[in-house]
């Protein structure tokens, strides 16, 4: 259902819908994602799916157009799948990446994404990407506002969102680069560091 | 003004004449210093914007918080007088501060 506006007085009381009809709300989480604008690259003849698609080089369909953004869709070595992020750290590196390859020098753009957001004092730090996990781990208690959601495929973590817990969120970039095979057990206990729960 | 010096990567001095109550980092940024990256706008979130303070600044400074002393552990070659410029905020008494920018970010 469309939503044509929100409603109230002082604070949100209401989702208002295309339908006329209105939804009573306290809070309003807004989650509207980001289209890519590949207009100029689809028009220029380049090839487009789900953003403008380069190789792990940066280079797009035509071998002297590089592209290097939110806009590409780009390979993921360490995930072995395509992927188009939308985070500043692969902006910085992306284009870091296309520069030295324009400049003759080969490299390869692999990276383990990473994200941050402040939401009013929590620190959330996202690393690795959750899509293609089976198992989940909760380490710690959400009530103390100090924990970590790991995401494993088997025993290999492929990500790890963490609220204010800084240490996870570092230990976890490593061990998710390095494909460290993980002890399930230990993982569930916050007491145990996550470097030691291998 | 306190004036602040930034070693940029390959040694040029960059002094600049900073502003106070906001961080060095953003001091570094509005003046254009080479090598700050400061992916996270100052979140003590990324470690890009790693500096090392001449060392007998380091007592000066206001220490590091824990957030600080664990995001270090991600930087490029931290070394025991490294700090997030993003995390020391320039009052008037930081005149004449010397930090080097690293050759890379990471």
């Amino acid at each position: 259902m469309r939503v044509v506006r929100l409603e109230g007085r002082d604070r949100v009381e209401g989702v208002v819908c295309a339908d006329g009809s209105t939804i009573a709300a306290d809070r309003v989480v807004v989650g509207v994602g980001a289209t890519a604008v590949t207009d100029i690259a689809a028009d220029a003849g380049l090839a487009v799916d789900n953003g403008i698609v380069v190789d792990e080089h940066c280079r797009t369909s035509d071998p002297s157009i590089f592209a290097a953004g939110d806009c590409t869709n780009h390979p993921s070595p360490h995930y072995r799948r395509r992927v188009r992020l939308e985070s500043v750290d692969n902006a910085f590196e992306q284009a870091k990446t296309a520069a030295l390859n324009l400049l003759g020098r080969q490299t390869v753009h692999d990276r383990i994404p990473w994200f941050w957001s402040d939401q009013f004092d929590n620190k959330l730090l996202i690393v690795g990407l959750s899509q293609d996990y089976d198992t989940q781990v909760l380490r710690g208690d959400p009530a103390t506002r100090s924990f970590s959601v790991c995401y494993l495929k088997g025993r290999e973590l492929m990500a790890l969102e963490s609220v204010n817990h800084l240490k996870d969120y570092i230990s976890a970039r490593k061990l998710i680069a390095d494909r460290v095979s993980m002890d399930l057990d230990k993982l569930r206990k916050i007491d145990v560091p996550l470097k030691e729960a291998v | 003004m306190p004036r602040v010096t930034f070693i940029e990567p390959g040694g040029g001095r960059r002094e600049i004449d900073a502003q106070a109550g906001i961080s060095l980092m953003e001091n570094a940024r509005q003046h254009g210093v080479r090598g700050i990256l400061a992916q996270c706008g100052g979140a003590c979130a990324c470690a890009t914007c790693h500096v090392y303070v001449r060392p007998d600044w380091l007592e000066r400074l206001s220490p590091k918080e824990e957030m600080e002393e664990a995001m270090l552990e991600t930087a490029w070659e931290a070394k025991p007088n490294s700090r997030l410029s993003c995390q020391i905020e320039v009052t008037a008494s930081l005149d004449g501060l010397e930090v080097t920018v690293p050759a890379q970010q990471r």
